[in-house]
């Protein structure tokens, strides 16, 4: 069961592995060329490598497309599920081993980039530009944030696998609802808590700097008045509010894939 | 056979015909109602202090940029749809030993294939590309984006050379490989890599022009990519944020440049250059189709039924 699990999975599984130990290189490389330097020159260290991380919020659905979509629809797609699921193995003991197993890898895998994301942002601590709450993109792939959004692309493609049944409209429907999961999440976040009123003029120009940014600053307003802010303590706590959500979703996605797989006979 | 191929791409037509019409809507419908354009302000309440051009932007615009300037990952999604299974699928199922084996020869097939599905997949870009471009028209200044790297490939030309190009990537490595989801992977790794190349080669295509700052500034709104040059006397060249050892950085640093015979020079690509940035990047883009178009018909043809 779990050699052919590996069997049919090691390409992906490999291939994640491959990107966490490159991205993880490039990452420590970059953070300890920034030994050092402060102000500008830190900031223009940190840029380069910036533009290519500040895409990677977008990488949980590949997880959806190449390892959630296949798990289930590969195997109604070409008929192999008849076999697998007649051994002695039950279909919940599949089930179980395919989406747990596979599940808890892609969990792992992203717990271990959001620590390699955060440790990079944390050796550029002085640069405004590695704020890791008030950027949206900066917020998804630091701390436990990326586990969950992993594992919530797996579930969404095994859950949309078990639905259609076919790879493709699955990985088109994983896609899809990723897109609108993303946007939503993007917008919604500075929801998670209350904010807090900010003076600018209360502060000196440094701190003002400092604070804004550390903090995820809610709505525009007008210049010059008090500003609605959360401040950077609340970073976890955002990040556990996430995590939970998402945790939640990629359950009920997994509740899906295996309703959705035991539904019909074999 | 034209039937047989719109029934086999009848979901991938109507998908993208779909949320090209989606798109082209909640554009329409920001871009009507950009009316109050200068009411928001993106200074976030720093005082007076961030001043300059950024200041009066449009709420509407900021609101809608992050996802517009998101959908340059939208060629990958065409090149896994559209082109991925193009090949790869029938190799997989097998369903090309009953399909070449007709009266119908397999390049003529091929040829179908590729070229009535991409005439639609250009075509798509094509409009793809006027959308984007009627909805940056209500924004005053930002209808020719040679300075956002993000924006420039969406406007232009430039979305149907990448759809053509994603399309004919994925049926290449379809070809190749011969299985599907391998395609796909390797349809968003090779796209992705190519996006990256080009938003590095970009500044290149064109060496910028160079003026020299005498007195008198001239107007740089207009230009992209604009960068500050310190030139010695002996034509050496230097950043003016740190300038030459023998002048330090600190307020004598001007009157020390100006005894030493330093000059200042901007380089910058003016914005009459955006469709030459446009044609060399579809270029390059049309280049690579042809290219890969070869390795597709190569891949389809090589192997014995």
């Amino acid at each position: 069961m779990y050699w052919l699990t590996w069997r049919q999975h090691r390409t992906q599984i490999l291939m994640t592995l491959g990107y966490l130990v490159v991205i993880g290189a490039v990452l420590l490389v970059h953070g300890i060329s920034a030994d050092g330097l402060t102000g500008d020159a830190l900031n223009e260290r940190f840029v380069p490598v910036y533009e290519v991380v500040s895409w990677l919020p977008v990488l949980p659905v590949l997880f959806g497309t190449f390892w959630g979509a296949p798990v289930l629809a590969r195997e109604f797609e070409r008929g192999t599920h008849k076999l697998m699921w007649t051994q002695s193995a039950t279909r919940w003991q599949w089930l179980a081993v395919k989406l747990g197993g596979l599940g808890l890898m892609v969990t792992v895998a992203g717990l271990a980039f959001g620590f390699m994301v955060t440790a990079w942002l944390n050796a550029f601590g002085d640069s405004h530009l590695a704020a890791a709450f008030g950027n949206s993109g900066l917020f998804a792939i630091s701390g436990i944030a990326p586990a969950a959004w992993w594992l919530f692309g797996f579930m969404l493609g095994a859950a949309a696998g078990a639905m259609t049944r076919r790879t493709l409209p699955a990985i088109a429907v994983a896609i899809a609802v990723f897109a609108l999961v993303f946007v939503g999440a993007f917008r919604s976040r500075e929801n998670y808590g209350t904010p807090e009123a900010f003076d600018p003029a209360s502060v000196s120009p440094a701190e003002l700097q400092a604070t804004l940014s550390d903090s995820l600053i809610v709505g525009k307003v007008p210049t010059g008045s008090v500003m609605q802010i959360i401040p950077g303590s609340h970073y976890w706590q955002f990040q556990w509010t996430e995590a939970g959500l998402l945790f939640a979703a990629a359950l009920v996605l997994g509740g899906v894939a295996v309703f959705g797989a035991l539904r019909r006979r074999v | 056979m034209l039937w047989l191929t719109w029934r086999q791409y009848r979901p991938q037509a109507l998908v993208t015909g779909a949320l090209l019409a989606v798109l082209g809507v909640v554009l329409l419908v920001n871009g009507v109602s950009a009316d109050d354009y200068s009411t928001g302000t993106p200074c976030l309440g720093l005082g007076g202090e961030c001043g300059g051009a950024g200041t009066v932007t449009s709420g509407r615009f900021d609101s809608m940029y992050p996802f517009v300037s998101s959908l340059i990952l939208v060629p990958a999604v065409v090149g896994v749809f559209w082109g991925a299974p193009l090949l790869a699928k029938e190799f997989e199922r097998g369903t090309h030993k009953l399909m070449w084996t007709q009266s119908v020869s397999r390049r003529h097939w091929l040829t179908v294939k590729l070229g009535v599905v991409g005439l639609v997949v250009a075509l798509g870009g094509l409009v793809f590309g006027v959308i984007i471009e009627a909805w940056l028209r209500t924004f005053p200044g930002k209808s020719r984006p040679l300075d956002d790297f993000a924006l420039f490939s969406l406007v232009g030309v430039v979305p149907l050379a990448w759809w053509l190009f994603a399309f004919v990537l994925g049926a290449a490595a379809g070809a190749v490989v011969r299985k599907t989801l391998p395609a796909i992977g390797i349809t968003i790794a090779v796209s992705a890599a190519v996006l990256v190349g080009l938003v590095l080669l970009r500044p290149h295509y064109v060496a910028p022009q160079r003026v020299e700052l005498t007195g008198d500034v001239p107007a740089l709104q207009s230009v992209a990519a604009s960068r500050y040059i310190l030139v010695a006397p002996d034509g050496r060249e230097y950043d003016p944020l740190r300038g030459p050892a023998e002048c330090p950085p600190g307020p004598e640093q001007g009157k020390c440049l100006d005894a030493a015979g330093y000059r200042n020079f901007v380089e910058f690509q003016p914005l009459d250059r955006f469709w030459r940035f446009q044609w060399t990047e579809a270029g390059i883009l049309f280049a690579g189709t042809l290219l890969l178009g070869a390795v597709a018909v190569q891949g389809g043809v090589r192997r014995r039924v």
